[in-house]
């Protein structure tokens, strides 16, 4: 446990600026640790800067104050080690899967290593018999699928996910938020995971950091050591709802 | 457009083939196809009146009999189509300088700063000129040859697909965008992996558009310094008071501009089936 952190945010403002309009804070004095290994869930409301967080750790955009540490490397701009999973999927819709899951990791070591993809698409994400097929083919799950296997193809240290199964449905949402434990625990790779659903939080996270909005702050941050395999709906994770909703009525 | 989504959902395919309303969209084309008909048949009735009546000079308006037999005489002596392949060749080459530098500028104008604060402004100061006010100046630039011709349908061209570009690539999905630069894709490949694939559908109604302005600008060029093309084979036709010929001529213009635009939107539909909106 005390060994470096994979992600530090440290002491993280973000204020937006905008044309003839008084500056927002959406951000104030974050700082957070994320463990080598660690299943981390962001939970807060709509707006208090869930987006803004990840990808400031994306390095998609560059925080008004503060540090942002992935490794023992401070972060400037995107990086191999940092994946992300969108909520839209960002798909290439000109490519077919495959090449969606070529494409990134052709930046990479300069090698296509065809074994490999095929073994995420097949055996991690279940997407080898559509993996010819253009994104509009695809419905929304197998979107997700696809953009998932192509940030695991990157081979990235740790995966930052925005609310990626936001837009599925009930079922699908479930099937994809198993095998991502799945890949997770086969992988030990760090995510952060954003989200606005108390279950979802509840059901993935090892740790739920808890925001409040406007402007956004560090809530508490709880830990759920419930084992896996875990059970929806048990007592135990219940237990874990009822503790984080608690503390987002204080 | 909104007529034949309407009829597309209110009409199975079976019912279609009997349905004479004008909701059918089968139907609507057969209609136009009779209207066209119908106004050709009546001008050439018209032409037949006149010549009992003489209540106009049948010299300055042939019949379209007249215009049809006209045609057929410059095809058969090879004169048309040494027209028209000069004109088409003037027009796409002209659209073949115009379109890497409109590219080029497009996108650097949406994408990069520095190229917006450098380009944009001598472009937007140029943009409302008719490229009419400044074919003189390229025929004393360039001479009365070829190259002032396809330097002017460039001119005329690029403005077009640079414009349809540079919208275009400011538009792309910002998601991609960032999805991109995630996967370490940077630089040049970002440009040619991602930008260029995303805009082309623009870029080829951009090039679409072009070609439009190519076939509209190209027949004022061929009137002023030319010894072949359609244009000037509608100028040397007013000098010598043949006035099917200037018809045949313009007539032709039309069709090639009509037949490019078709071929191009049929290429247009199966490059770009990816499109999630590609319902057609
Ligand atoms: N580029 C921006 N300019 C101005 N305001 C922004 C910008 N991006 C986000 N915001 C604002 O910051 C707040 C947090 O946004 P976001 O991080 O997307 O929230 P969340 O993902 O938690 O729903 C929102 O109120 C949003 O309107
Ligand atoms: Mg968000």
């Amino acid at each position: 446990m005390e060994q470096t952190p994979k992600l530090r945010f440290d002491k993280v403002d973000m204020v937006f600026f905008r044309p003839n309009q008084p500056p927002v804070q959406v951000l104030k004095s974050i700082s957070f640790d994320v463990g080598a290994g660690e299943f981390v869930c962001l939970l807060g409301p709509s707006g208090c800067g869930k987006s803004t967080i990840l990808n400031i750790a994306a390095g998609l955009i560059r925080p008004s104050a503060g540090t942002v540490t992935a490794g023992s490397r401070l972060v400037t701009g995107p990086g191999w080690d940092r994946g992300v999973v969108f909520q839209e999927y960002a798909l290439f819709p000109w490519l077919t899967v495959r090449e969606n899951v070529v494409l990134g990791a052709k930046s990479g070591a300069g090698k296509v290593d065809h074994v490999r993809f095929d073994h995420f698409l097949g055996v991690t994400t279940g997407m080898y018999a559509h993996k010819d097929k253009l994104p509009k083919e695809l419905s929304g799950g197998m979107k997700q699928r696809a953009a998932i296997a192509r940030t695991l193809a990157n081979d990235p240290e740790i995966i930052l996910m925005d609310e990626p199964f936001g837009a599925l449905d009930p079922y699908t949402r479930e099937a994809l938020q198993d095998q991502l434990v799945e890949i997770w625990s086969a992988s030990r790779k760090t995510i952060m995971f954003v989200t606005h659903s108390v279950e979802e939080a509840a059901y993935l996270a090892g740790v739920v950091i808890l925001l409040k909005a406007h402007p956004g702050e560090l809530k508490a941050v709880i830990r759920n050591e419930t084992r896996w395999p875990r059970e929806r709906a048990s007592e135990e994770l219940i237990g874990i709802e009822r503790a984080i909703r608690r503390v987002e009525r204080t | 457009m909104s007529s034949e989504l309407n009829a597309d959902l209110a009409f199975p395919e079976r019912q279609r083939v009997l349905d004479f309303s004008l909701q059918n969209p089968r139907a609507m084309r057969v209609y136009k196809a009779f209207t066209l008909i119908a106004f050709v048949a009546a001008w050439q009735a018209i032409d037949l009146i006149n010549s009992v009546l003489h209540f106009y000079n049948p010299l300055l308006i042939p019949s379209p009999l007249d215009i049809v037999r006209k045609a057929m005489a410059l095809w058969s002596t090879g004169a048309l189509q040494k027209h028209i392949v000069a004109s088409m060749m003037r027009v796409f080459l002209g659209v073949a300088i115009a379109f890497v530098p409109a590219i080029v500028l497009g996108v650097g104008i949406a994408r990069s700063r520095i190229v917006e604060v450098v380009f944009e402004p001598l472009i937007e100061l140029i943009r409302p000129i008719p490229p009419l006010a400044v074919l003189p100046m390229f025929i004393l630039w360039f001479g009365i040859g070829e190259l002032s011709k396809l330097i002017f349908i460039a001119f005329a061209a690029f403005y077009v697909i640079m414009t349809t570009v540079a919208l275009s690539a400011a538009n792309i999905d910002v998601v991609l965008i960032r999805a991109a630069r995630t996967l370490g894709i940077k630089g040049w490949r970002f440009y040619r992996e991602i930008v260029f694939p995303a805009i082309s559908p623009d870029l080829f109604v951009g090039v679409r558009l072009g070609l439009s302005a190519g076939f509209v600008v190209i027949v004022a060029s061929e009137f002023i310094a030319a010894d072949v093309g359609l244009g000037y084979m509608i100028n040397y036709a007013r000098a010598y008071f043949r006035v099917s010929d200037m018809f045949v001529g313009a007539l032709t213009i039309g069709v090639i501009g009509y037949a490019v635009n078709l071929v191009l939107l049929i290429v247009e539909r199966r490059l770009f089936s990816w499109r999630v909106n590609d319902e057609r």
